[in-house]
């Protein structure tokens, strides 16, 4: 995810400097031909596989199969592999969809109506943000990952088995303090009557990027690794109806 | 959306390069969709610009590639450390 971050915090600035020297947008899409030429040649002939042991799967059903939803049923069918509540792969499942549901909301089209900013202000609330959000992925996180680890020792070693050294309590708490800043943060915004409230929130949202990670990791825990493909599929349903309803 | 579940099933099947394979192609074939529309728009029209995100979806669109990252990152870590891996 920080990578991510540092390629849409460094890309448009690159993007711009290129189109201001050219005067063209085509250099652009040339780049971006060679990066995926490049990425394409690096699936092709350097990475490799992690799925060691792929697995066989029972036969489906024609309805099944044509049916895109049907693997959602992933998220109700068995128990979780942890000692968890039956119900801890729909309500994290829940818990994403809202969270991707919120993701991007309208703050700049909402900050030029109210406080009369122009694509100057916009783009540099946006490189902030996104800076802010790299030092919570690449700095903040770690560091409280550990300090977790550090002063509570006994919470890896809840669990009798041994692969498992329990992350779960520290991902559970990352994922309240990171919805909960979200909420906190959208709803300072929305009743922020000065630029400097706004764009305080704004930054502090930054915040909620401590939820993510604590998710998906927590989600894939829950299952058994030969099903952790078809889990992250499902997810990505939830994340492709969520992201387009609004 | 529509073929997320299928490359789910099918990485847990076939491993994790194969739908990565797939989702890359599809994302150079966007990519070239969107340069030849950028150049000859004049002769060929947008019609591309069409083509391109609908290859792109048929081919492990973006949430597929993300999803994928994530269920290569699972397998090559334990719980305790997967945290950190998911960070970067």
């Amino acid at each position: 995810m920080a990578s991510l971050f540092i390629g849409s915090a460094i890309g448009p600035f690159i993007s711009s400097f290129i189109i201001k020297r050219t005067s063209s947008i085509i250099p652009i899409f040339y780049i971006a031909l060679v990066v995926d030429i490049l990425n394409v040649c690096y699936t092709l002939f350097v990475l490799p596989e992690s799925n060691e042991s792929p697995t066989e799967q029972p036969q489906r059903g024609l309805c099944e199969r044509l049916n895109v939803f049907s693997a959602l049923k992933i998220l109700v069918k068995d128990r979780p592999r942890l000692h968890v509540t039956r119900y801890a792969l729909p309500c994290l499942a829940l818990a994403e969809f809202l969270l991707t549901l919120v993701k991007r909301p309208p703050t700049l089209l909402y900050a030029m109506l109210k406080f009369h900013w122009t694509a100057y202000e916009g783009s540099l609330y946006y490189t902030c943000t996104s800076i802010l959000k790299l030092t919570m992925m690449i700095g903040v996180l770690p560091l409280l990952s550990r300090l977790f680890q550090k002063k509570c020792p006994r919470a890896h070693r809840m669990h009798h088995e041994k692969r498992f050294k329990n992350s779960v309590p520290f991902d559970l708490w990352m994922i309240r303090v990171g919805i909960g800043m979200d909420a906190l943060c959208l709803l300072l915004s929305g009743l922020a009557t000065n630029v400097v409230l706004f764009t305080t929130a704004g930054m502090l949202q930054s915040f909620s990027m401590l939820a993510q990670p604590s998710i998906r990791g927590l989600l894939t825990t829950l299952v058994n690794p030969n099903q952790v493909g078809e889990l992250l599929g499902a997810v990505a349903i939830l994340d492709s109806i969520s992201s387009k309803k609004l | 959306m529509l073929g997320a579940g299928f490359y789910g099933r099918l990485s847990d099947r076939k491993g994790r390069r194969c739908v990565l394979r797939i989702s890359t192609i599809g994302s150079l074939l966007y990519v070239m969709c969107d340069l030849i529309t950028a150049k000859y728009y004049d002769k060929i029209g947008i019609s591309l610009m069409f083509l391109g995100p609908l290859l792109r979806g048929i081919m492990a669109g973006e949430s597929v590639l993300m999803a994928s990252v994530q269920a290569y990152i699972a397998d090559t870590t334990e719980p305790s450390s997967r945290y950190h891996k998911q960070i970067i």
